[in-house]
């Protein structure tokens, strides 16, 4: 860091608000350090970098009968090795499993790809899709909690003020046999690749019927935001999984490719590849309930 | 016993893969300062105002360089010896600036922040110029007279009448990507001037004269004013075969009097250094209907970008690879090297051989596919036999085992198997290719082949080689000693290697064309068999013996007829004693310049919706002569898969149409393959032994690659039953394609 920076290493949070509550100059956090170190480096930067290694407080995983308690600073492999939110939150564990490379995932942080808020980042999707809260630590020390989309405004754009800290995310669990959920993810590679498109989904999903009572469909890097694709929610909520089904989702998603980025470059491609896509996805949701077509019909 | 073919793990890897070995940009040096540069943001403009004010105004800046205060002397930063002719576009800082990356400016400062800083204040103005981002724009004409660096032709037999005679004549234009090294060095470079007035240069680089030369040229002195060392390299492949930064480090240090520093950061090396040239070639395939090639025609045209650079030899090395490879009895070539407003072109692994071979392979490919025929028994119809002379050239091939690389390949592939298989019309569809390949060893018949090494017994026993041996990082120099510890009955660690420095070692023409073990392998044999010879005879004159009675065995001379034995520092040392020193040079000139040949086979996966393509399994048959050291040439062998597999899949620079910038100037936005991508690669190695190279061995580091981009384009067009031929195979073309 160069001469302009100040760091300091708070020991919790009672510390952190002692430490920030009278500065006024501009406060960047870090833990994992993927995004800011990359950023910060030979830069000059007249302020405060607030080390969060030490917050023992938000850097663990806690799960109850209702909620999971995500720290801001866990990392992603300990989200994507978590036992439990790998039975509760598959998506949310497969789509941590599949963010930049081994090494990446070793450092980097939930917190810091929320705040980064790119439209590419992974878990957007995801945590936009699981419905969190996200519960902030202010400078002062005080407490806020804002859903996904008062928090997430725009292309790499938080609402978070100079000085809030992401200290956890909630994520609210639903029980029962019926409970299902995936992730998909098109890139280049399979490692160490920046998503092109992805699709987040959680269903209520009744395995004896086939039937799906409800799902919940968030695609991510097609906008500058998550997109919530509610058109396709309800071309198959209440339908019962089959090769009709299949066609219906995969116009459905096409359509949204065409609504969403119309003029641009990239559409020919991507209302292609969402059918793929979808159709991983599908398979991610309902397992061998759900058999991909031998003879692709593409929609036109 | 035998150091040949030893499996010897790399002599400087544990000193790498520990991290201590330092690089250039990790040295520290007395009172260095730091340059930082200026670029153009435009494709082709002239320079009218350039207001360095505010740069100079900031505390610990020392200067600011330009098109105004610099030399204009006009060099051609390929050159590699004094008298070597080539078009000399280039100057420090132009004042017309041709590409975007193109020099404007420097900043020269007290810390690399002040500089960067200061670089950020620098304001330009510029009279727009057209700028001709499309080679063949360059070349119609319409851009004016200068779009054209070279042009090859040759023509030999009646093409015109085999193309009458044809059954079939099979028509198609390939188009290859600009694609960027990797190297994980940045470009870098460190000046400082002498108390005698001459400039040392700390490079890493793939020859030392080359730098010494181009930087003479640009300053306008004597080479003898420039000494030149190689500081360690993290790769290259081509990458640092061009002095980028020397010349301008050079001038700031001098015109400063203190030792300066310039080191590229990612985006730097990527806009502002050089990169594969990019290709367009046309190919018409003349044929009978068993799959005899009659005839064929070839027009390329290359993208050298904005400086000539050696972008003037592309066409012929091109045109060479296409005689070299099948027994075709009559070929007309076109090649063109266009000059367009983007980053230079430079070398890059295969110097053209990727192209050309993308360009010839996947129409051969697409050629059996019309006849009906199995791509690997028409090949085999055509391929070169051992000895068959270059018809252009008229020198032999030497030992070519190519036959046996394609047929030995598909046996252990299980090609016939594969292609009996039943295929797959739903969404993933696998797909089989295979292709082809030649490389040149060393650049004979042309220009200053040659290599000087000498070898010495130290008093510790140990051998002194003094040469100019740029070992890039991938073990040349490890083969080398095993070179020498065969002939000379050492441990390969036991060879001591000179700094590669232009004031120590006699000239060598760098590390290229594929040159290291076939020339520099074989320079140092016959240096350690003259130095042996000067053993034997200082040690029959101590033992009072004939010669032949001597033996050597672990670094002893032994006479076995005595009973005694003798280390080589006790004979240094007697020998010393009567004047006389163990001690050779030998200067070795290349007399041939045989073929490497290979054949590749690959297997992919192709996800006709996303478009995705993945390599799933692949063999590569090597005719390498014999291998040296069998670690190393699986080494060479999976990195130039590795590179290989991007050229045909992921990897462009991607220069806008309209601007010239690169869209792909970052690794977040240029992707190369990383390790979970990697097929399991099986290696065949078929060793016949080329009677003019070193214990028999050919070059395998740049073949390695140059097959892989049309065994792979082969294997997703059988996969989908498509003709694709625009590379690289990116996802939205093989969706466009499935669709």
């Amino acid at each position: 860091m160069s001469v302009g920076v100040r760091t300091t290493s708070p020991r919790d949070l009672t510390d952190l608000a002692s430490l920030t509550c009278g500065y006024s100059g501009p406060i960047a956090f870090i833990a994992g350090g993927t995004d800011l170190i990359i950023k910060q480096s030979g830069m000059d930067w007249p302020g405060l970098v607030v080390d969060l290694t030490r917050l023992s407080e938000i850097g663990a995983i806690r799960v109850s009968d209702t909620m999971a308690e995500i720290g801001a600073a866990t990392s992603l492999t300990a989200v994507a090795a978590h036992p439990v939110l790998n039975r509760e939150l598959p998506v949310l564990t497969q789509a941590a499993a599949q963010v930049g490379s081994v090494q990446i995932r070793n450092r980097a942080t939930i917190g810091g790809n929320l705040a980064s808020a790119v439209p590419a980042g992974d878990l957007l999707p995801v945590l936009k899709c699981l419905d969190c809260r996200v519960e902030i630590r202010r400078r002062d020390g005080s407490v806020q909690r804002k859903g996904f989309d008062e928090l997430v405004v725009g292309q790499a754009k938080t609402s978070l003020a100079n000085g809030d800290l992401i200290a956890r995310i909630a994520i609210p669990l639903r029980h029962g046999p019926n409970r299902a959920s995936a992730f998909a993810k098109i890139g280049l590679r399979e490692v160490l690749t920046i998503a092109r498109l992805n699709l987040a989904a959680v269903a209520d999903f009744d395995r004896e019927a086939r039937r799906i009572n409800d799902i919940r469909l968030v695609a991510g890097a097609i906008g500058p935001v998550p997109l919530r694709l509610d058109t396709v929610e309800t071309v198959l909520r209440g339908r019962v999984v089959g090769q009709q089904l299949a066609d219906d989702a995969l116009q459905a998603l096409v359509a949204v490719v065409d609504n969403t980025i119309r003029g641009r470059r990239s559409r020919p491609y991507k209302r292609r590849a969402i059918a793929g896509l979808g159709l991983d996805l599908l398979q991610g949701l309902f397992g061998r309930a759900f058999e991909p077509p031998h003879e692709m019909r593409f929609p036109a | 016993m035998s150091h040949i073919s030893n499996p010897l793990p790399i002599l400087d890897g544990a000193e790498k893969v520990t991290g201590r070995l330092r690089y250039l940009d990790d040295m520290q040096f007395e009172g260095m300062a730091h340059a930082q540069l200026v670029f153009s943001t435009l494709a082709h403009g002239r320079i009218i105002a350039l207001d360095t004010a505010r740069a100079m105004a900031v505390p610990g800046v020392l200067a600011v360089f330009h098109h105004g205060n610099t030399p204009d002397n006009r060099y051609n930063s390929t050159i590699w010896f004094e008298e070597q002719e080539a078009p000399e576009d280039e100057r420090m800082f132009p004042q017309v600036v041709r590409h975007v990356g193109d020099r404007v400016a420097a900043v020269v400062a007290e810390t690399p922040r002040i500089a960067r800083r200061a670089a950020g204040l620098i304001r330009v103005e510029y009279d727009i110029l057209p700028a001709v981002i499309d080679p063949a724009l360059a070349l119609d004409g319409s851009a004016g007279p200068d779009g054209l660096a070279e042009e090859v032709r040759f023509d030999y037999g009646d093409t015109d009448r085999a193309f009458e005679a044809a059954d079939l004549i099979v028509d198609t234009t390939v188009s290859t990507p600009r694609t960027h090294h990797g190297a994980i060095e940045n470009h870098s470079c460190v000046a400082i001037p002498q108390p005698d007035g001459r400039i040392l240069l700390h490079s890493p680089c793939q020859s030392v004269h080359a730098v010494q030369v181009v930087c003479a040229r640009a300053l306008g002195v004597p080479a003898s004013q420039v000494r030149a060392v190689m500081s360690p390299i993290g790769g290259s492949f081509g990458g640092k075969a061009e002095p980028v930064l020397e010349p301008l480090c050079a001038h700031f240090a001098l015109a400063l009097n203190r030792p300066v520093g310039l080191s590229f950061d990612r985006g730097e090396t990527f806009t502002a250094t050089r990169t594969r040239s990019g290709a367009r070639g046309r190919v018409r395939t003349a044929v009978t209907g068993d799959g005899r090639i009659l005839a064929r025609q070839t027009d390329v045209v290359s993208d050298i970008g904005a400086y000539c650079t050696g972008g003037h030899f592309l066409p012929g090395s091109m045109s060479q690879r296409l005689c070299r490879l099948y027994d075709v009895e009559s070929q007309r070539f076109r090649g063109r090297a266009a000059l367009t407003n983007t980053v230079p072109s430079g070398a890059y692994r295969g110097y053209g051989s990727p192209q050309i071979h993308a360009i010839s392979e996947i129409n051969l490919d697409l050629t059996a596919r019309r006849l009906g025929m199995d791509p690997v028994a028409f090949r085999l119809k055509n391929l070169i036999d051992p000895y068959a002379v270059d018809p252009v050239t008229g020198g032999d091939i030497g030992n070519a085992r190519i036959r046996e690389c394609a047929q030995e390949g598909a046996a252990r592939f299980g090609w016939q198997q594969r292609r009996d298989r039943d295929r797959s019309t739903g969404r993933l569809r696998r797909g089989i290719g295979m292709a082809c390949a030649t490389h040149i060893n060393g650049c004979f018949p042309g220009f200053h082949e040659a290599t000087t090494a000498t070898l010495a017994v130290r008093n510790d026993g140990r051998l002194d080689l003094t040469c100019a041996l740029h070992d890039l990082g991938c073990g040349s120099n490890t083969v080398l000693a095993q070179i020498i510890a065969e002939v000379l009955q050492v441990a390969p660690a036991d060879v001591v290697f000179s700094a590669v420095d232009t004031d120590i070692c006699d000239y060598d023409l760098g590390t290229r064309a594929s040159r290291m073990t076939y020339i520099c392998g074989e320079a140092v044999r016959r240096t350690s068999e003259s130095l042996k010879a000067v053993l034997r005879s200082t040690a029959s004159l101590e033992f009072n013996c004939e010669t032949t009675d001597l033996c050597f065995d672990s670094g002893q001379v032994i006479c076995a007829g005595q009973g005694r034995e003798m280390t080589y520092s006790e004979l240094a040392a007697h020998a010393a004693r009567r004047h006389l020193f163990l001690t050779a040079t030998e200067t070795y000139r290349a007399t041939a310049n045989p073929g490497s040949f290979a054949a590749h086979f690959a297997e992919v996966e192709v996800d006709t919706l996303t478009g995705v393509a993945r390599v799933v399994d692949y063999l590569a048959a090597h005719d390498l002569g014999r291998s040296i050291n069998r670690q190393l040439v699986s080494g060479q062998i999976h990195g130039g898969i590795q590179m290989g597999i991007g050229f045909g899949l992921l990897e462009d620079i991607g220069l806008d149409p309209d601007t010239g910038k690169m869209k792909g100037d970052r690794f977040s936005r240029y992707h190369m393959v990383n390790a979970p991508e990697m097929p399991k690669v099986e290696i065949v190695l078929v060793e016949r032994s080329e009677p003019t190279g070193p214990f028999g061995a050919k070059a395998v580091g740049e073949l390695a690659t140059i097959p892989v981009a049309p065994a792979i384009v082969n294997a997703v067009n059988d996969a989908l039953n498509t003709e694709l031929t625009c590379l690289p195979l990116a996802p939205e073309r093989i969706a466009e394609a499935a669709r």
